[in-house]
């Protein structure tokens, strides 16, 4: 039972499409846990392997050759911030694992491994019937380099630290494997309408 | 023989296992000290003890009467090791903020608040990292610092740690009296550079963190220092690209940014 703060009220056009404990901002803060990596699309690959039957690598053209896949849709920082309204342009994760052959039976987990190093793990069932995208743009605008240029994961369902930046490998697993984040005391799943912020978040 | 348990006063050693970091706990402010314009720390005391690795931050959760929350994640500004029931934060008072709004302006000793943690196990210091260490602060960026580097006092460690601090002006910095004391020069393990006004008679840097400033830290450290980076977005950056480009690995930077791209 929280105490109830004498004199605090709620906003005047109190959001009702927002998951419990976010705010919504108006400009895009940046988070990032070290250096910004800066990724040439001259030298980047997206590389789809493990439990797929034809593991693939894509160069920026080829990458771009793809059929782009639209999403409009809010985001979710576990920090506490939405980001309301947004349009995002990239090329699905299902045509990403058509394009690698399909999942073998025992996929079951999708490890994203990123430029600079950074790392996070969701359940097959989260990336795939187009609820998941390697997007290239944000807003009608390539992603800059603080947003996670040139590719970042985009599943908007879940908190973005799960929408991984400069996104190198994904890799399909049976098993599950925490990522960065979630070895540092962040939930593994990460569902905001559930508030499943923190690592002892049930 | 007798057996003799010690105990804080106050705190049976059952209470101390009762909490998550997730669960709400209610502290009581005891203090509140003005820092600086629009900045200031408060201290709250819980019925428990109050355990955290330097760095780690807090929430601070308010309920209006109908029911409705809204919750901001506070660095601690000091270090707590368990041995008290005392944590500081350091708030900022944030343009239509409502939570450091309702806060400056309703809060006071006495004033009871929801907090929980702590959080985060990345941008942490402890005094098992062996590595010499180089903070760089810009603005509210020093308060996980400051806690940092009064951590590092309190366990007398040998590997040095220094920090560059960038701030508008003596006006609007946090933390005077252990980071620029009454003689006025900055303490000897603190560089600073007021970016809009030094204060009368200054000599020392009066611009943005650039490359020149991170080498000349990095020239007074052993080889090899882990690097703590946190600021608005502009700084960390430029910062991180000083260290990179003086040759630190990127994995021993770890930095905290704050504030938005315009979209």
């Amino acid at each position: 039972m929280a105490i109830i703060n004498p004199g605090f009220k709620s906003p005047e056009h109190r959001n009702r499409q927002l998951p419990p404990g976010q705010s919504v901002v108006t400009g895009w803060p940046v988070l990032t846990y070290g250096p910004t990596p800066h990724v040439d699309t001259e030298r980047w690959v997206l590389e789809i392997d493990g439990a797929v039957n034809k593991p693939i690598k894509f160069d920026w053209q080829a990458f771009n050759d793809l059929p782009k896949t639209i999403m409009d849709t809010d985001i979710h920082c576990v920090t506490r911030w939405s980001k309301l309204g947004m349009h995002w342009e990239g090329v699905s994760v299902d045509e990403l694992i058509k394009q690698a052959g399909g999942l073998t039976d025992d996929a079951h987990h999708l490890i994203v491994s990123c430029y600079g190093g950074y790392t996070t793990n969701l359940p097959v069932d989260d990336v795939i019937n187009n609820q998941a995208m390697v997007a290239t743009k944000a807003d009608g605008q390539p992603l800059s380099p603080e947003h996670g240029a040139p590719a970042r994961l985009f599943v908007p369902h879940l908190y973005f630290w799960k929408s991984a930046k400069y996104v190198q490998k994904l890799t399909f697993t049976s098993r599950d494997q925490p990522g960065f984040w979630e070895i540092n005391g962040y939930h593994n799943y990460g569902d905001p309408w559930r508030e499943q912020r923190y690592d002892t978040d049930i | 023989m007798a057996i003799i348990i010690t105990e804080t006063p106050g705190v049976s050693s059952d209470t101390i296992l009762t909490f998550k970091p997730t669960d709400w706990r209610v502290g009581t402010v005891t203090e509140v000290l003005p820092e600086a314009l629009g900045l200031r720390s408060y201290a709250f005391t819980f019925d428990a003890p109050i355990k955290h690795d330097a760095g780690q931050h807090y929430e601070i959760r308010l309920t209006a009467k109908d029911g409705y929350q809204a919750a901001r994640l506070y660095s601690a500004a000091m270090p707590a090791n368990g041995s008290s029931n005392m944590l500081q934060l350091t708030i900022a008072l944030m343009p239509r903020g409502e939570v450091s709004s309702y806060i400056f302006n309703n809060v006071k000793t006495g004033s009871q608040l929801e907090i929980r943690g702590p959080f985060g196990r990345h941008f942490i210091w402890t005094p098992k990292v062996a590595d010499p260490v180089l903070l760089v602060g810009g603005g509210t960026g020093v308060i996980p610092l400051r806690a940092m580097r009064l951590q590092h006092q309190q366990a007398s460690c040998q590997t040095p740690m220094k920090l560059l601090y960038s701030t508008d002006s003596y006006t609007d910095m946090p933390y005077k009296y252990e980071l620029f004391p009454h003689t006025g020069v900055p303490a000897a393990d603190v560089t600073i550079t007021f970016t809009e006004q030094a204060p009368h008679g200054w000599k020392g840097y009066d611009r943005r963190i650039d490359t020149v400033m991170i080498r000349q830290m990095l020239m007074d450290l052993p080889k090899n220092p882990l690097a703590y980076v946190c600021g608005p977005t502009p700084m960390v950056e430029t910062a991180i690209q000083a260290l990179l480009e003086a040759g630190l690995d990127p994995a021993k930077i770890k930095a905290e940014r704050f504030g938005s791209t315009a979209a």
